[in-house]
């Protein structure tokens, strides 16, 4: 930013022609019978090859549309295409949490454990039954949240598969 | 204080609504931004970025102008939060 050379004109003058393919874009929300949340969450694995760190994507659709998306890098180097998961799934969760504490304040009931969709069975199988094995026993307890928030039905996790 | 009607456009965000439905996009803004930088004629692109871009593949250290290139991320920055 202090001081932009070449490349970095040249990566923005990228973002300026994708921004003219997309000004059409929007949201569209449909009045629909009932809310419903269900998020969707992936991540890539090493997506910035100048520090090896991959980066987290979720969506979040409320009734009709979507109401919230993020895409981030995430804060430490996964060792694994699931561990870079675990750690998207982990960050669609506190979304989650943020997003129906909100619905439970505007309709004033309890709701169902909301779906989280993944594409990667062994993350999933991570969340179900957290064993510690030599590939996964390095990942942090603090990341052991979303295991909580299974355990106490705030959320669950599904698969999907990516054709879908 | 008046009634307006309906809201159609707020903070560079366009609302459209009908019965039952409601298109939100920031068209207008995004269009202002390319129209203000000259790239509204630019040939369209797929992604926002190649995927193998690295920052360290800058072979100059020569300095662009930089108070538009700060003007223009400062645009795509408020366009990315609204």
């Amino acid at each position: 930013m202090v001081q932009p050379t070449k490349l970095f004109w040249k990566a923005v003058k990228h973002v300026l022609r994708y921004l003219r393919g997309t000004t059409q874009y929007g949201l569209w929300y449909i009045q629909t019978e009932g809310v419903k949340l269900q998020g969707f969450t992936d991540a890539d694995w090493v997506g910035s090859p100048s520090d090896w760190k991959s980066t987290s994507q979720g969506i979040f659709n409320l009734g009709s549309a979507t109401v919230s998306w993020y895409s981030r890098k995430q804060r430490s180097v996964a060792l694994s295409s699931t561990e870079a998961k675990y750690m998207a799934a982990i960050q669609a969760s506190c979304e989650a949490i943020w997003m129906r504490n909100i619905l439970v304040g505007l309709f004033g009931k309890m709701m169902d454990p909301t779906v989280i969709y993944c594409d990667n069975q062994s993350c999933i199988k991570l969340f179900e039954n957290p064993v510690f094995h030599d590939r996964s026993k390095h990942i942090d307890i603090c990341y052991h949240h979303l295991r909580d928030c299974v355990v106490k039905r705030i959320m669950m996790l599904q698969y999907v598969s990516n054709e879908e | 204080m008046k009634d307006m009607g309906l809201m159609h456009y707020f903070l560079g965000m366009e609302v459209w609504q009908k019965d039952g439905e409601v298109f939100v996009s920031q068209g207008k803004y995004a269009n202002e931004i390319l129209r203000h930088f000259h790239m509204e004629k630019g040939k369209p692109m797929q992604t926002p970025l190649a995927g193998n871009w690295r920052k360290e593949d800058a072979t100059s250290i020569e300095v662009v102008a930089a108070i538009v290139y700060r003007q223009l991320v400062g645009s795509l920055m408020f366009l990315m939060k609204t």
